[in-house]
């Protein structure tokens, strides 16, 4: 028996207004924990790129007394020459580092005025074959102790501050999310639990005259479906929002380092299946039970 | 068309059982009046056939078939066999007299050209014709109750049950609704009708079960109420 599109559409289009402030209230919980879903997601995403954007170039820099002698500055060019874990090295010296600090403190005359190119510390730029954060800080200890060097500093170490930061909000989101996902589904099953006991004339009805159990389940199933959907959707306009506020901040903080956290609209395609996926979920889940426990056959 | 064999059927929390060891054959054709006072186990007996209830022992055979072991998706095409008319109607408000009708044809999934032609054809059996717009708060008592045999009787069952069909009409209204239902059996459909309405039985002299408590003290082609 085929089950008529027309009546599918008029019966669920009916249940849908039957409540407005219920079906309201469903779709924006939906969304709101959707939003937090996605929002979880967003910074997951920026993380991974982060990493691969540092991965690619991770160094470290080994810094030389203002006074290195030139012999100690060639053994330690040697040593780093010979490494076998070293791709490449590069000799900064006092004009480039000079050139470097004014760059970096342009907007503060004060501080540039008050340096002289002769008091900066020369460096060694090292990039080492093998990007893991845990070698390279193993290796780059090596040269710490060698004479002329006063220290030794990683990139690595500041991807990996912001990297657990952003990663401990993004778990946190997580769960605050798990949590209202849950919430959601309760209120979806509520709400198509309030639609059957609306309807419980009609569903009396069509047990009687012998309308199928999937005929009498299925407007109710597609209500939920919907509210999910539409809520998932509100919270895919709530993720395109955030991300393009997200986008805006990374593009005018003039930092590289959170360039990772700057997606194109495109980039999100996944993240909006996830969300749609799991809008119809909550939807299908929640009035699957609902139907389940009180449309007994 | 429907047999009773020694059913039994007990409601939880209740010291007697509804219907106690009841046999009954009733012929394809037949009408039948279900007789006795409130408690008897008439609503039971009726609701007993179509699987609204289950019995709790003994077998019941409607057109044949044991129903006791139909598979539960088979249940809907044991009830499109099988119309249901009550004495509150079971109407829906919403709902004017011709959609209250073709809901019963479009919830089991009929063509629309033949809601079309059928809806109509019933509203005119049962003298509704000139009222297919109107809505049940619209209508008289006895106009609601043919509201609700037209719904019942639209997709031609074998079998229409009728559980005190005229409870709420006056008798002048009442005799309208057992002519209509007398005109339907007339079309070869069972008909199997809960009343205590003394008058009626006694008037149409058809078969009569009475039930007391629970069991059949009574079975007797062309009866009276008592």
């Amino acid at each position: 028996m085929a089950l008529r599109i027309d009546y599918l559409a008029k019966e669920t289009g009916n249940n849908l207004v039957r409540n407005p402030s219920l079906t309201i209230a469903t779709i924006l919980t939906v969304s709101v924990s959707l939003v937090l879903l996605g929002t979880a997601l967003l910074i997951r995403r920026g993380v991974d790129d982060t990493n691969i954007r540092f991965q690619d170039g991770v160094e470290f820099i080994v810094w030389l007394a203002p006074d290195v002698s030139p012999e100690q500055r060639d053994s330690v060019d040697r040593a780093l020459e010979e490494s076998p874990a070293i791709e490449n090295h590069r000799f900064i010296n006092r004009e480039e580092t000079f050139q470097e600090f004014q760059a970096f403190w342009e907007n503060s005359p004060e501080i540039l005025d008050a340096v002289e190119p002769e008091q900066l510390p020369t460096s060694f730029r090292v990039v080492p074959v093998e990007p893991d954060l845990a070698v390279v800080e193993a290796l780059g200890r090596e040269y710490e102790s060698l004479p002329g060097v006063t220290g030794v500093d990683f990139a690595g170490e500041y991807i990996r501050r912001l990297n657990s930061f952003t990663d401990t909000a993004s778990r946190i989101m997580l769960f605050a999310s798990f949590g209202s996902v849950v919430a959601s589904a309760l209120l979806m099953y509520n709400s198509i639990r309030t639609a059957l006991f609306a309807r419980r004339r009609e569903v009396e009805v069509m047990r009687l005259v012998g309308a199928t159990n999937s005929f009498i389940r299925i407007p109710f199933v597609l209500e939920g479906l919907t509210l999910g959907v539409f809520g998932a959707g509100l919270s895919v306009l709530g993720v395109f929002g955030l991300n393009r506020v997200i986008r805006n901040g990374v593009q005018n903080a003039d930092i590289d380092f959170f360039d990772g956290f700057a997606l194109e609209p495109s980039d999100l395609t996944p993240i909006v299946i996830y969300l749609l996926i799991a809008g119809a979920a909550i939807g299908a889940i929640g009035s699957f039970v609902a139907v389940n426990r009180y449309l007994d056959a | 068309m429907i047999k009773l064999e020694n059913v039994t059927k007990e409601y939880p929390g209740q010291n007697k059982p509804a219907l106690h060891n009841a046999d009954a054959d009733i012929s394809k054709g037949e009408f039948v009046f279900l007789v006795g006072p409130s408690g008897s186990g008439k609503s039971t007996f009726i609701r007993l056939l179509n699987k609204q209830e289950e019995p709790d022992t003994g077998r019941i055979f409607v057109a044949g078939k044991d129903i006791g072991r139909l598979r539960s998706w088979r249940v809907p095409m044991l009830r499109r066999n099988i119309g249901a008319v009550f004495q509150d109607y079971k109407l829906l408000p919403t709902r004017t007299v011709s959609e209250n009708v073709s809901f019963a044809l479009e919830v089991i999934g009929r063509p629309r050209h033949v809601i079309k032609t059928q809806v109509p054809a019933i509203c005119d059996l049962v003298g509704l014709g000139d009222k297919m717009d109107k809505y049940p708060h619209q209508l008289s008592g006895g106009e609601q109750q043919r509201v609700s045999i037209a719904r019942a009787f639209v997709n031609r069952p074998l079998i229409l049950l009728a559980d005190e069909p005229t409870g709420n009409l006056d008798p002048q209204t009442a005799i309208g609704i057992m002519r209509l239902l007398d005109r339907i059996n007339k079309t070869g459909t069972t008909v199997v009708m809960a009343t205590h309405d003394r008058g009626i039985v006694d008037t149409m002299r058809r078969r009569v079960i009475e039930l007391a408590e629970g069991d059949i003290v009574r079975d007797q082609a062309r009866g009276v109420y008592e």
